[in-house]
């Protein structure tokens, strides 16, 4: 039995739209590939001047910015200083070094603040002043694009690897 | 003359409010408000450390370009917490940080209208607010922590008992409120959950001293009912095989060695007891929580814990003694035992996946003449016997790629010969737990219970069946 005409030509104009919409679709990853690579950023780690860190792991690094306590007996806490919340560079480094996004660090922050735990790291919303805190606290972390970090404070390596070297792990494209 | 009074009356508020201020503990950073430029830094320069490769600033632009960047950052959240980012340690004003949770919840039986848990079963097809909840901590700065949180509650009014003739007695709180034409109004209460003063020595040494919930497993500890996935507790976690709360000292720190994080908590309190701030017999409980976590392979904990201590209740007569020159007080044992617990617990997140799930044990002696006599309904009543009950849980959750979702599984078991009516039982859960923001979740679940017993009472005799919803925020 033959189907009516409006059937097959319903058809064929799906067939034709997911025709021309895969190549888009197939595409746009591409694009997005291309345009993303010229802004390639790098996010430098920096410390109080006098610090003795020299270089900390990834998995060190994570655990600063979630506010876990490794001082073991010394008790020489490093102190956290964040950007604010959905900053880029602060969505950038939460993706890299928390392995989460801007939800699951809101989810994240909630959930220990209700077991009675601390809060999130004092977030900043002025370069000048997370310069400057870092600079003034022992023990302060903070991070920034490299070109923006002055000689009030002291860039570290990350995994054994300074921010201009190869390999460098706190790179994500904006 | 107007203008100078008004003048000095400024100075003198301005220098009375920084007086007032608390004072940031020796070696603290400055107290800086957020959105304050403390001035331009000195002008930037590569750091010493910096590879060759860093650019450093070549004009002074450079940081206007910077703040710039910075203040054209969006908005974050609005919600409190997200946005709150002011309460760790590393902040030492001394201010008081606010913040909560609260649910609300309806629930159905889908079982027949002749069965018995229709009418014993609590908030049937009913509306209710369950918790609301307010936490207030506040870093008191070097190194010491305040955190208080209390409970809200309708409770006591429309709690029931039963009496000795079997009548069940609802407790009424209506009074009459003398601020208006002294209309019928009903007093809710406040539960204490804790509240305690903790001092961190170093990273393995923090002490809290006050009301603390006992540091065991995942679910008491997790609590808050945006922070659990489930809505209801599992009952071997509500049954308290571990006290929920102790009222004493608490040790606890914890040790990373890459990659594993080893922590401890020790406990010293007055133990279970029918008033928390009153030890009768002396007899401080003690117990400890040991767990080792790695992020190795997504996040992976696995602890275990234990809990030793006495329960003591008598009542008290005043007498008279030495031919009426003295009034003394006589007691008399209500229930006396000592009880041991065990847990173990394992929580694994990876990737989308949640596995937690707890095991745990409780052992109850009753001394010589602290036995106390069995509260049933219908006879053989007699004397409680020592009793071990145990129960265990297991849940499993997979948040979904592409919406804030998160269908579960729970299967749980729990075995209570303390009490004769609760037959041994398992249930098998399904919901889904849906967080469309950080703070809000939403929550539908479906529970089935089968009993293996009829229990004293005939409850295992009928099936039960819970569909239960839940709206749980953090405000």
């Amino acid at each position: 039995m033959a189907r009516p005409t409006y059937f097959r030509s319903s058809r064929r104009n799906v067939l034709f739209a997911l025709g021309l919409a895969l190549p888009i679709l197939g595409a746009l990853p591409r694009i997005e590939r291309t345009a993303s690579a010229a802004e390639r950023v790098t996010l430098a780690v920096f410390v109080h001047k006098d610090s003795s860190l020299q270089n900390l792991k990834m998995s060190e690094l994570r655990r600063i910015f979630t506010n876990a306590d490794d001082s073991g007996f010394s008790g020489q806490r490093s102190v956290p200083f964040n950007h604010t919340a959905r900053s880029s560079d602060r969505v950038g480094f939460d993706r890299l070094v928390l392995r989460m996004s801007p939800e699951e660090v809101s989810r994240f922050w909630i959930d220990r603040k209700i077991r009675g735990l601390p809060g999130p790291p004092r977030a900043v919303d002025s370069l000048s002043q997370l310069l400057r805190l870092v600079s003034h606290t022992s023990g302060g972390v903070g991070y920034a694009r490299p070109h923006q970090v002055t000689n009030e404070v002291r860039v570290i390596r990350i995994d054994g690897r300074l921010p201009a070297e190869a390999g460098y792990p706190l790179q994500f494209n904006e | 003359m107007r203008t100078s009074s008004f003048a000095f009356c400024a100075w003198l508020l301005t220098h009375a409010s920084v007086s007032l201020a608390a004072e940031p503990p020796p070696g603290a950073p400055p107290t800086l408000e957020p959105g304050v430029d403390m001035g331009s830094p000195s002008a930037p320069v590569a750091p010493k450390d910096a590879p060759s490769g860093t650019a450093a600033p070549t004009s002074a632009n450079v940081d206007a370009e910077a703040e710039a960047k910075f203040a054209a950052a969006p908005e974050p959240a609005t919600d409190s917490f997200a946005t709150e980012e002011g309460g760790s340690d590393s902040d030492t004003q001394r201010k008081l940080d606010l913040y909560g949770f609260a649910d609300f919840t309806y629930q159905r039986l889908l079982i027949d209208k002749d069965n018995l848990w229709n009418r014993t079963y609590p908030s049937v097809n009913s509306f209710a607010v369950g918790n609301f909840n307010l936490y207030l901590s506040s870093n008191l700065g070097d190194s010491w922590r305040a955190l208080a949180e209390v409970r809200f509650m309708y409770l006591p009014n429309g709690a029931t008992k039963p009496d000795a003739a079997g009548n069940v007695v609802r407790t009424d709180t209506t009074v009459l409120d003398y601020t208006g034409f002294e209309e019928p109004i009903r007093w809710g209460g406040i539960r204490i959950e804790r509240i305690y003063v903790e001092h961190e020595f170093n990273g393995l040494f923090k002490l809290q001293v006050g009301q603390f919930l006992t540091p065991y497993g995942i679910w008491n500890v997790d609590h808050g009912s945006p922070t659990i996935i489930g809505i209801k507790k599992p009952f071997v976690v509500s049954n308290q095989l571990f006290p929920e709360q102790q009222v004493g000292l608490q040790l606890y720190g914890s040790y990373f060695v890459d990659p594993l994080e080893i922590g401890y908590h020790l406990t010293l309190s007055n133990g279970r007891g029918p008033v928390e701030y009153q030890d009768f017999d002396d007899d401080k409980a003690y117990g400890g929580r040991l767990y080792v976590k790695t992020e190795a392979l997504g996040s992976l904990t696995i602890g275990g814990s234990f809990y030793r201590g006495g329960y003591y209740d008598r009542s008290a007569k005043y007498v008279v003694k030495n031919g009426g020159s003295t009034v003394d007080q006589e007691f008399t044992t209500i229930s006396k035992y000592q009880e041991l617990s065990l847990g173990a617990d394992v929580k694994w997140e990876y990737k989308s996946w949640l596995v937690q799930g707890e095991a745990i044990m409780n052992e109850v002696n009753f001394n010589e003449g602290g036995r106390p006599r069995h509260t049933v309904l219908k006879p053989p009543t007699g004397f409680q016997a020592d009793y071990r009950r145990w129960g265990a849980y297991g849940l499993v959750g997979y948040r979904l790629p592409f919406a804030p979702l998160m269908p579960y599984v729970i299967v749980q078991h729990a075995y209570s010969p303390d009490s004769p009516s609760t037959p041994p039982a398992t249930a098998y859960e399904v919901g889904v737990n849906y967080r469309p923001t950080a703070a809000v979740v939403v929550k539908l679940e479906y529970t089935d219970w089968h009993f293996s017993a009829p229990g004293s009472a005939g409850f295992g005799n009928y099936p039960l069946r819970i569909l239960a919803s839940q709206v749980a925020w953090a405000f």
